[in-house]
């Protein structure tokens, strides 16, 4: 359908017929007309009425509007065609039965000429990948003129010399060349070329084609048959590494709460750096686009394509259009099945008894009693060899002294499922699509999953030849499951504080904590997860209504009104489950009263509306291409928030706000802002040759004082398509080579709606037993706030060789951001009220950009495609708030922040860590100071004796200085003196570690390859040059905490050393990990790059297996095409990161999924 | 052509049209939510609101905090009153000896006492200008808040000793002023307070804002630590006049309860109160002291996170007066060893293996105590309990309505059980059945668990809301540092009676009386009982830890040397069960932790501040 589209805009019309019989030649036929000053266009179709002969052009190439005169009377063809080629400088070459119309550029005009070929019949029928015929298609035999084209049903049929080579061309597919050798059936499947010239791109408030481009702009198309099958949820799981420059990071794999971290050319801002995102013109989340809906997406790079879209463009932009209708009845259903689970799973200590050995050795280490006494360690033990034996409760040991691997509960492995119902088609002057969605995505941890109905109407209706009225309107619902498996559930004490004690479930009851002697309140997370019910529902609806009319032959008015509704309601509710101890035969926590239980409701609203007139000129005079628009759009977003609860049900089980008895708290508030611009837009081409661009906005927004309010953002940008001039023609493998340049400059305004004037907020105080109302200053304002500015410098070079097998682009840029909204550390003296933002900060972005493909078909049934992007970006932050002193004593003046630090000449939040010691391994001597641990870590007596010796030659450590068996000993790790000051590991000796958590490099590689009606495809990526700290409790650390899980990896590898006993069997000199200590402010626990981890990783995203099914089989079931397949995503990662998934960056979350999948695309 | 141009006027006017309807104000938004500077101190209402929001500051500190983040935990915590389970040991400076002027807890405390610097210092400045609002107001109001920055200036002097004072807020880059000394931060508090008092009402029902009474108990306190003791008793002595009294509704009748019932809710409008942070049932301007204290029966299951020194425990005398001594109940008890010790606090039916509820079988707590280290043959299998009993019952009143001590009950409530009697004993089998043992969350340890602030039964429906006030400043403390301040003075004798006020209404013996075994003639013996006395009557409310800084008591106290374990008296330092096996101990950097160090970070971005001695950033 896409190439369809694409061959209507660019309106390349071929029409051509061919039969040896009673052929005549153009002296023979003759032929009376009378044309006054009328269009090229009425000559050809009078000439075609008239005669059997039809004229075979390329719109592109002729003026159909330039107006002939013609007045003859029964004259020959031919002397009328040659009237006509020197009125319209055209030149004419009859073939059969068909007349080529070229442009005389090269030729005089006047020239008219007839060719006459030995005959051959060949036909066929031209098909695309998925077996639709494609109408239009250029046929032509190599080497001459002859030509025609396929009609609606993809049939061609052409008479030609012996030995010829037919060329299928057409516009958005790879030209392919096929040797008759004799046969008189020759049918033709062209694959899709996404890099054709000819392809328009989605541009900033219109289209563009792409050779005529002259800023940075990436697409993707979604529609491709590697994209169609992925089981994703979410839309940026496709565009990861998809293009070079764009960056995303998924941080989540909760169902609804991905989260993807999305960058164009890096960082650019302290601020919110999330680009901006319009689907169909709209400001959406990326995550609530049904991505069977999306045709394309754009990714505006550089300020010449963005600075349209002004203040709200600093970090780039990403447009989305979607599918819409097609000339005939198109129906088709995509479904997929996934089987999702967790990308990786960290393993705690499971065995009970080795837990408890565990404790108890961190605690002897530290010199204090154990907690767990050996006989409970033997009860454990005997239980588990006969773990089906029963308890004295009657239950089996292995419920009753269980020894729980707790992660492999938490994560499940569960189906997924998603269905797509799409119709478009046109009936007369209507045209519409219609599309429905329904994804299960349970997720892979119990009750956090969704179900979601998408639906989509796109409609127009053509009122007049001038007027288009038509509308957008999408949106979903989705239902989602509660529990308390967000955030908190993996971040607060829920899945840290647990022990293999603990029994998740059995026999209709949730288990508690097995062992009086350990923590009772040790959690079950399936218990808490099942504490909390209730329902999260969220619908939006997206609207667009919009009229174009033409007007004055190359204006078009376009007048378009979005309005968005979001809505969700989220209800919470406590449930009442004990906890039961099978060991014990009794409740240890019963089911809760009601009376304490809380149910919570939750409301948002949020509108959006946004209108825009634009009005569009396009002109070609000459050789002269002119076009440009000017628009107006205002724009409005609320938001409100409902928070109420109250306490006290009646019964658990029935829990509304009617239900509860006492109010508890209820909370709300709105906030709204809203915008104005104007905008325009010049685009000028000169002999398709040398293209020049220039945008501005003039934008306004209410986040300034009145006084800061407006900003104005231009941007100028030029291409030259070096292939074009005449002294690169005899390069002929070179099929393309452009070089563009850009600059602009752009803004972002993403600060809070009100941070110029506001201060005071509710601050509450109680008089007796009730309240009386408060204030206090909370924001300290700065009403001088503006907008930052960031400036786009783009260098680029377009290539393509070989008839376009092989293509690819250079981009160089230099993204300069300044005035950054910033809000410095402020003075303790000041208080907790926040620091007003500043306009203070400056960053640089500078960064390279290269894009490489190569596709080959080979034979008639085999291509394949393989692309490769690579992109580097160099952050720093340019000016701040000063230099850093030689001794850094200067740093909380100059920077901020604490483990991460925002400094000039460093990138964006670098890490700022201390490193640890590394010494020579021998002992103290007149250089005493450069003897001791190798690696940083106190193992053998030589250390010990070397620190000791330090200390008596005045040398202290932090952070901690006491030599002691609870503090700083054995198994421990000391930090280096940076700065010599004779104090180990204070502050001050924190380094920059020359990394942040955002990557340098990003690449991707995407392959695909067809034969017959197998298709494979598969996609990596992967980013470099970042770095995650990573170190938590019960995930990799070496402290314990009664009651908190003990990491496996811990427990298999840790130091050990008893001096007091050195044959110890527990010995373990050489382990990086520390020695088990039951404190978490153990020495080592302390903030270094020690726990500092590269997330350097390469991830096959996708591999994809599909087959189409032979027509004849399909067409017997009534189905036009079925394609099935079978795919996986997020399949495995090559990285050297010991946590869950590097992507996430970050210590524990809800893991993200890998996915296999099987589904089927069908069209009827 | 001509409909073309039709359209394009038609067009360009609906654009007209649209753009004209657009004004300026189109793009002025202001929030629904919060006050701007600009009206704030044009509107009475609002003025008023914001002193309002100064007091509001407090809630930081006593009701928001009390999880995980220093600040919630109370003073006493740093005090030799009672310790941090040893899960949060890092959350306290002085615990895990690693301190540093890095230390965020350090960093967190400086900020939050500023911050009512701020607020008040933002009302003391504009409240004048307020339309609309009487003299009369305007000067109480500003009273109030500078009452609240002496209070404020007051816990910062005492952390720190010389800090910099700001009196008018500056623009936020201009904050570096230079530290002030010590004495001249005393005499701002001590100026605040004196221009404050005449404005103030002399007494406020409950404490919850600002009196005279509370004005002079502090101003009292400011003079206490600048060593002037004839100034300070004259602040104490103004008090007596201003209608402050004791809540003692028995009248020290034998048996009564009056002092634990002073920590009830229905009790926090007594006369006895003069401030105190008014607590509401209200998230984040409850009382979190009942969950911090209280314990897994208590109401909404709480979590016992700061648990009573032993060694505080022994400072309740016995009921004659005399120092309690473990000795005089069970021989021999010093010389052994704490593990060895633990058998005089187990539950009876130990050895018999049938315990007194149930069939339940006990021997393997048995073996457990057995091969922790108990010495059996101490062991009285039915008569333990009565035993140990024996050494509680027989003490100053005020013990066992402060502390749940072992084999005494607790009035608790559990979901799905309800309102409950349970009893603590060890070693702990079940709290949701039979035999009802009191849970914890140290379950594998023995600790004294606080009664005081604890709601009983159904009393706080909801853990962190529970309405009972945080008491700062009650009549009790004043009496006794009245007394302090006349034994300071030489007139020990005159001292005695503030004190025997406060025994009184407990029902604990009195000096006055002829068989009172407590020593009080001469001016040190005073000085003990006084400094014990307060001990025991506040121990808890966040006054022991700076009156231990103030008589320079704290750091023996709190890092006494354990190297010989609990054998012979007994030692402060550390967590501890409740015979002495010790779970941690405390870990000193130096000396120089008797006063915290200025935070790193605000001497990075200040050069003029400078560091307390011996603190190395």
């Amino acid at each position: 359908m896409y190439a369809f589209l694409v061959q209507l805009m660019a309106c390349t019309v071929l029409l051509a017929n061919t039969g040896k019989a009673q052929r005549k030649s153009i002296e023979e036929v003759k032929i009376t007309l009378n044309l006054k000053e009328k269009a090229l266009q009425q000559f050809f179709e009078q000439v075609e009425s008239k005669t059997d002969f039809k004229f075979t052009y390329n719109d592109d190439l002729v003026d159909l509007g330039r107006k002939i005169t013609i007045d003859e009377r029964n004259r020959s063809l031919y002397t009328v065609l040659e009237t006509v080629s020197r009125q319209a400088e055209l030149h004419f070459v009859q073939v059969n039965n068909n007349i080529h119309v070229k442009s005389a550029e090269k030729e005089k005009a006047g020239n008219v000429r007839k060719t006459e070929v030995e005959d051959l019949s060949v036909s066929g029928v031209v098909t695309d990948a998925n077996g639709e015929p494609i109408p239009g298609v250029t046929v032509s035999v190599q080497g001459t003129s002859l030509g025609t084209a396929t009609d609606i049903s993809g049939r061609y049929t052409l008479t030609v010399p012996e030995g010829s080579t037919l060329v299928f061309s057409f516009i958005g597919f790879i030209t392919q060349s096929i040797a008759v050798e004799g046969r008189s059936v020759v049918d033709v499947v062209l694959q899709e070329d996404m890099a054709s010239l000819d392809e328009v791109i989605v541009v900033g408030y219109g289209v563009q084609k792409k050779a005529n481009l002259t800023g940075s702009v990436a697409s993707i198309n979604l529609e491709s048959l590697e994209n169609r099958s992925r089981p994703v949820t979410n839309v940026s799981q496709i565009l990861n590494n998809a293009v070079p420059g764009l960056q995303i990071m998924q941080s989540s794999g909760q169902p609804n709460g991905e989260s993807f971290g999305i960058n164009i050319r890096g960082q650019g801002t302290l601020n919110n750096s999330s680009p901006l995102i319009l689907v169909d013109g709209m400001e959406q989340n990326l995550s609530m686009v049904n991505p069977a809906d999306i045709a394309t997406v754009t990714v505006l790079k550089d300020a010449a394509s963005s600075a349209i879209y002004g203040n709200r463009a600093a970090n780039g932009v990403i447009l989305i259009t979607t599918k819409s209708g097609s000339d005939k009845v198109d129906v088709t259903y995509n479904v997929t099945f996934s089987y999702n689970e967790p990308f990786k799973i960290i393993h705690t200590v499971s065995d009970y008894a080795r837990y408890m050995e565990l404790f108890n050795e961190s605690q002897t280490n530290l010199g204090q009693n154990p907690t767990f006494a050996q006989s409970i360690i033997d009860t454990w033990r005997t239980a588990r060899e006969n773990p089906n034996g029963l308890s004295s409760t009657g239950y089996p040991n292995y419920v009753a002294y269980p020894n729980t691997d707790w992660w492999s509960e938490i994560y499940t492995k569960q189906w997924m499922q998603r269905h797509t119902l799409s119709v478009s088609g046109k009936e007369n002057k209507t045209g519409y699509t219609l599309s429905f969605g329904y994804t299960d995505n349970p997720g892979v941890i119990k009750k956090t999953g969704f179900q979601r109905y998408d639906g989509r109407i796109n409609l127009y209706n053509d009122v007049t030849e001038w007027l288009r009225v038509g509308t957008r309107i999408w949106g979903n619902v989705t239902d989602q499951d509660v529990s308390a498996s967000g955030s908190d559930f993996f971040n607060g004490l829920g899945t840290v504080k647990m022990l293999p004690a603990t029994y998740p479930f059995y026999d209709g009851k949730y288990g508690a904590p097995e062992n009086p002697a350990d923590d009772p309140q040790s959690h079950n997370p399936l218990w808490n997860m099942a504490a909390t019910d209730g329902f999260d529902k969220y619908s939006q609806v997206f609207t667009d209504w919009y009229a174009q009319i033409k007007f004055l032959k190359h204006f078009t008015y376009n007048f378009d009104y979005y309005y968005q509704d979001q809505r969700r309601e989220k209800k919470t509710y406590n449930t009442s489950i004990g906890k039961y101890s099978f060991s014990q035969g009794a409740y240890t926590t019963g089911a809760a009263d009601p009376a304490t239980l809380y149910t919570y409701m939750y409301y948002t609203r949020e509108n959006f509306y946004k209108m825009n007139h634009i009005i569009n000129y396009n002109q070609s005079i000459k050789q002269h291409d002119i076009s440009g628009l000017v628009g107006y759009e205002t724009q409005s977003f609320d938001y409100r928030v409902t928070d109420l609860s109250k306490l006290g049900l009646t019964d658990a089980s029935v829990h509304d706000l009617n239900a509860a008895t006492t109010p508890y708290s209820s909370t709300g508030y709105g906030t709204q802002h809203t915008g104005q611009s104007v905008f325009g837009r010049v685009n000028y081409a000169f002999n398709s040759k040398y293209l020049f661009e220039a945008n501005f906005r003039y934008d306004g927004s209410s986040r300034f004082s009145p006084d800061y309010r407006w900003g104005l953002f231009p941007s100028i940008s030029a291409g030259w398509r070096m292939n074009e001039e005449a002294w690169m023609q005899h390069l002929t493998s070179l099929t393309d080579l452009r070089l563009r340049a850009s600059w602009g400059k752009l803004g972002n305004n993403a600060i809070g709606n009100y941070e110029w004037q506001s201060t005071y907020s509710t601050a509450n105080y109680a008089s007796g037993n009730a309240l009386v109302p408060g204030i206090a200053i909370t924001n300290i304002a700065n009403s001088a706030l503006q907008w930052e500015e960031t400036k786009v410098t783009n260098l680029g070079v377009d290539y393509g060789f070989f008839n376009n097998k092989f293509t690819g682009s250079v981009d160089m840029y230099n993204k300069l951001t300044s005035g950054i909204l910033y809000t410095p550390d402020m003075f303790m003296v000041m208080g907790n009220a926040a620091a007003p933002r500043q306009n203070i900060a400056e960053v640089t972005n500078r960064g390279v950009e290269l894009e490489l493909g190569w596709r080959e078909n080979i034979g008639r049934d085999f291509s394949y495609n393989i692309r490769a992007n690579f992109s580097y970006n160099k952050n720093w932050v340019s000016a701040y708030r000063g230099k850093l002193a030689a001794d850094k004593s200067n740093i909380g003046d100059v920077s901020t922040g604490g483990n991460t630090r925002v400094l000039e000449d460093h990138m964006i939040n670098e890490w700022y860590l201390p490193n640890v010691y590394k010494g020579t391994g021998k002992g103290y001597s007149a250089d005493g100071i450069h003897g001791g641990p190798v690696d940083g870590m106190i193992r053998t007596e030589t250390d010990m004796a070397w620190l000791l010796a330090m200390q008596e030659a005045g040398y202290s450590f932090r952070p901690s200085n006491n030599l002691a068996q609870n503090s700083l000993w054995y198994g421990e790790y000391i930090y280096a003196d940076s700065n010599e000051d004779g104090i180990y590991g204070n502050s001050f000796d924190a380094e920059f570690q020359g990394t942040s958590i955002n990557p340098k490099y990003n690449f991707g590689l995407q392959a695909s390859a067809t034969w017959k009606n197998l298709d494979f495809s598969m996609s990596w990526g992967g980013a470099a040059g970042f770095s995650i700290y990573y170190y938590a409790t019960g995930r990799n650390a070496s402290q314990t905490i009664y009651g908190y899980a003990i990491p496996q990896n811990i427990a298999d590898d840790h130091y050990f050393f008893d001096p007091n006993n050195p044959s110890d069997p527990r010995t373990n000199l050489t382990s990086k990990n520390a020695r088990l200590a039951y404190s978490s402010s153990a020495p080592s626990a302390a903030s270094s790059s020690l726990h500092l981890e590269r997330g350097d990783f390469v991830k096959l995203r996708n591999l994809t297996l599909g087959y189409t099914i032979p027509k004849h089989l399909s067409n017997r079931i009534l189905v036009n095409n079925i394609r099935v397949f079978a795919t996986g995503e997020n399949l495995f990662a090559i990285t050297g990161f010991s946590g869950q998934d590097p992507e996430m960056r970050t210590t524990v979350g809800y893991s993200t999924m890998r996915q296999y999948a099987v589904g089927a695309n069908v069209s009827f | 052509m001509k409909k073309g141009f039709k359209n394009i006027v038609v067009g360009l006017a609906a654009s007209a049209i649209v753009v004209s309807g657009c004004k300026e104000e189109f793009l002025d938004t202001t929030p629904s939510y919060s006050f701007s500077s600009t009206n704030v101190w044009q509107s009475p209402n609002l003025a008023r609101a914001s002193v309002n929001g100064v007091y509001n500051a407090l809630y930081q500190k006593f009701s928001m905090n009390y999880t995980g983040t220093s600040l919630g935990v109370p003073s006493d915590a740093y005090s030799q009153v009672m310790d941090i389970d040893a899960n949060w040991r890092g959350a306290l400076i002085v615990s895990p000896g690693n301190a540093s002027p890095s230390t965020d807890n350090v960093a967190i405390h400086f900020r939050y006492y500023y911050t009512i610097v701020y607020r008040a210092n933002d009302v003391i400045n504009n409240i004048d200008i307020v339309p609309e609002m009487g003299d009369d107001e305007k000067a109480q109001l500003k009273a109030e808040a500078k009452f609240l920055r002496a209070w404020a200036y007051y816990n910062l002097n005492v952390l720190w000793r010389g800090v910099p004072i700001y009196t008018e807020n500056v623009e936020p880059m201009e904050a570096n002023k230079p530290r002030s000394t010590e004495a001249e931060v005393w005499n701002q508090i001590i100026t605040d307070l004196t221009e404050a008092l005449p404005y103030l009402p002399d007494k406020v029902n409950g404490g919850g804002r600002a009196s005279k009474g509370a004005a002079y108990g502090f101003r009292g306190i400011a003079y206490q630590w600048t060593g002037d003791y004839n100034k300070a008793l004259a602040d104490f002595e103004s008090i007596e006049t201003l209608g402050y009294a004791l809540f003692s509704p028995s009248n020290g009748a034998p048996g009564n309860d009056d002092f634990f019932q002073l920590f009830k809710p229905a009790n926090e409008q007594s006369a006895e109160m003069i401030f105190a942070v008014e607590c509401v049932e209200t998230p984040d301007m409850g009382n979190p002291r009942s969950i911090n204290y209280g314990n897994r029966v208590t109401g909404g299951s709480a979590w016992n996170n700061y648990l009573p020194n032993p060694a505080y425990v022994e400072r309740f005398e016995n009921a004659d007066g005399s120092k309690f001594d473990w000795e005089q109940y069970l021989p021999n008890y010093k010389a052994m060893d704490p593990k060895e010790r633990s058998v005089f606090f187990l539950r009876d039916g130990l050895v018999s293996g049938n315990g007194k509820f149930g069939a339940y079988d006990f021997k393997d707590k048995y073996n457990q105590m057995v091969e922790y280290g108990a010495d059996f043959t101490k062991y009285i299998d039915q008569g333990n309990e009565a035993r140990i009993k024996q050494a509680y019952d027989n003490r100053d009143p005020r013990l066992k309505q402060a502390i749940i001590t072992p084999y005494s009950t607790f009035e608790g409530n559990q979901a799905g059980i309800g309102n409950y009697t349970w009893t603590l004993r060890w070693p702990y089998v079940l709290d949701a059945g039979e035999p009802y043992d009191i849970r914890t969350d140290t379950n594998s340890k023995f600790y004294y668990l606080w009664r005081k602030y604890v709601a009983e039964r159904d009393e706080a429906t909801t853990r962190w809301v529970y309405p009972q006030n945080i008491i700062l400043l009650r009549y009790a403390e004043i009496l006794l540092r009245r007394a302090e301040c006349l034994n300071e003075l030489g007139r020990t004798s005159e001292a005695a009676q503030y004190v025997d006020m406060v025994r009184r209404r407990a029902g604990h013996i009195l000096l006055s009386d002829p068989n009172c075994k407590t020593l009080h003639d001469t001016q040190e013996d005073m000085r003990e009982l006084i400094r014990n006395e307060m001990y025991v009557e506040l121990g808890g409310e966040d006054s022991m830890y700076y009156n231990e800084l103030r008589w320079g008591t704290w750091y023996d106290l709190k890092y006494r040397d354990n190297t010989l374990g609990q054998r012979g008296g007994m030692n402060t330092n550390g967590l501890m069960e409740i015979w002495g096996t010790l779970m941690y101990n405390h870990v000193s950097v130096g000396e120089q932790m008797k006063i915290w160090p200025i935070p790193a970070k605000e001497r990075e971005m200040n050069p003029n501040l400078t560091q307390n001695p011996n603190w190395q950033d």
